[in-house]
């Protein structure tokens, strides 16, 4: 479709030009009244000159949906670059104080949206996602599961797993951090057969925190997190992980 | 550095972010080039933007059946190093170069459905079993040698039965997983039974005992490996209404974390019924 017939390839990718312009909206560049209006100008944009170039420069070794997402994107940044449209980002409030009933739309898009990046973070962890995930566990005082810490907890001598599982399995919002990560070293030592110390798994996990927090807080800036209110993010983000995001 | 999905100034380009995006969204980011996971675990604003892409992505609701042109493996290429292929691979070439014979010797006119064109290869991927009356796709195809073009017929072609056969044929790698549980406790496999047939377009159920209330990844993969659906799941149920061709299929049922369960199914040709 793409070189015989752009106007239906644009047409059939309707719903990605939709999302990432809801999208913007929900973030605050654009307000709802500007929805059909942004997404004309991103339709012409792309019959009159963008999918000419899709067709020059696409190589095939991705998604050609993917590839004419991140075309997309880059339209609205214009837009918003063009008319110095200014976001209203977003900290823990939106996430603390209303309940999911009372959200717009719009609010409810936003949300999604932070749990989705989120998600992509993680993913991208691959191989570190394990020790990533359960140290940010720890770090939101989220309530634990035994497979949380599995497998290595299965391979632990059982007082070890019986330590953690007596601390980390109710709550324990209490604990300061020194204890939190003097009590897992043991479980990632064992895991990664080396002889860590908790202080520097507790640096690791304030550079993880950190790292998080800049992706998350975005440019353009979407969002003005700090460590106190990722860890909102991370409660809201651990409550809903059973439901498809 | 892989100038494919990098730009000049060293970031990466849109190809480069969208290959990030899909290889999140198809939890494949081991198999990205080096070159792209370090730029996006040095580069802020690169990251930044492939995590926005992918969340609009997902959002979308849009999502791609084909296998990916650089994350997915060839089928064939994986075939080609198994040693106990071998001996399908010479029959079928021998069945191949039998079909020809009996093709030349009839003295056959060309006509339009290019059905060696079908043969798995990189070159020559199959085409899809119903393809749209105008696809644009089958006119990039490139020209089947005339020689070997079948004459256009009501009924079915010499090779029909040998190419349904390849669709049954066993994964050697999937099937020695089959009907293996892979979670210590709490889960049990209930339906389909292993090895179960169906209709073209039945619906099939799906169904397990798990413990956790965990989110779940059921796919179903062709005999090649191919992913043909997927879906993300809280229950433990799901009815498939997918039509699928006639052929050998696998589903796979994964946590986050691990593999939980790998059965199969056949859907079998209406007439073998």
């Amino acid at each position: 479709m793409l070189h015989t017939d752009p106007a239906a390839l644009l047409a059939h990718f309707q719903p990605i030009v939709e999302a990432t312009v809801a999208r913007f909206i929900a973030r605050g560049f654009f307000t709802p009244a500007d929805k059909m209006d942004v997404v004309q100008t991103i339709n012409t944009q792309m019959l009159e000159r963008k999918l000419a170039k899709i067709k020059t420069h696409f190589n095939g070794s991705v998604y050609l949906s993917t590839y004419f997402g991140k075309v997309v994107y880059n339209s609205c940044l214009e837009i918003i670059r063009q008319q110095q449209r200014r976001p209203q980002t977003y900290g823990d409030e939106l996430l603390r104080h209303h309940s999911e009933s009372a959200l717009n739309a719009y609010e409810a898009l936003a949300i999604r949206d932070e749990l989705l990046r989120y998600q992509a973070i993680l993913r991208g962890l691959s191989r570190r996602r394990f020790k990533s995930e359960l140290c940010l566990r720890l770090f939101a005082r989220i309530l634990l599961q035994r497979n949380h810490m599995a497998p290595p907890i299965n391979t632990l001598p059982k007082e070890q797993a019986a330590v953690l599982i007596d601390t980390f399995c109710q709550p324990y919002e209490q604990l300061k951090d020194k204890e939190v990560y003097r009590k897992i070293i043991v479980l990632f030592n064992h895991h990664e057969n080396r002889n860590g110390d908790s202080d520097s798994l507790r640096k690791w996990v304030t550079i993880l925190v950190d790292r998080i927090i800049d992706l998350l807080n975005g440019d353009p800036p979407v969002a003005a997190y700090r460590r106190d209110s990722l860890k909102v993010l991370l409660q809201y983000y651990y409550e809903k992980e059973k439901e498809d995001l | 550095m892989n100038v494919k999905y990098f730009n000049k100034d060293g970031h990466l380009n849109d190809q480069g972010i969208a290959l990030y995006v899909d290889a999140l969204r198809k939890n494949r980011v081991e198999q990205l080039p080096d070159e792209v996971v370090d730029h996006i675990e040095n580069c802020l604003l690169c990251h930044q933007k492939a995590i926005d892409l992918y969340a609009i992505m997902e959002a979308s609701g849009y999502s791609e059946a084909d296998r990916h042109p650089s994350l997915e493996p060839q089928p064939a290429r994986r075939i080609a190093l198994r040693p106990y292929w071998l001996p399908a691979a010479v029959a079928a070439a021998v069945l191949l170069v039998l079909s020809v014979i009996f093709l030349t010797q009839k003295d056959l006119a060309p006509a339009a459905g290019p059905v060696i064109a079908q043969e798995d290869s990189p070159q020559n991927p199959r085409p899809p079993a119903n393809p749209p009356a105008s696809d644009s796709s089958q006119q990039e195809q490139p020209p089947a040698p005339k020689e070997l073009v079948p004459p256009r017929k009501t009924t079915p072609s010499p090779q029909a039965p040998q190419l349904i056969a390849a669709n049954f044929a066993v994964n050697d790698e999937l099937e020695s997983m089959v009907g293996e549980v892979y979670r210590d406790e709490g889960f049990e496999a209930l339906s389909p039974a292993v090895g179960e047939d169906f209709a073209p377009g039945q619906p099939i159920n799906f169904a397990w005992k798990e413990k956790t209330s965990e989110r779940l990844y059921l796919y179903i993969l062709n005999n090649q490996e191919k992913e043909m659906h997927k879906v993300i799941l809280i229950s433990n149920r799901f009815q498939l209404d997918l039509p699928l061709d006639p052929g050998l299929y696998y589903w796979k049922l994964e946590s986050e974390e691990d593999l939980l369960y790998i059965g199969k199914f056949n859907i079998r040709p209406a007439d073998a019924k």
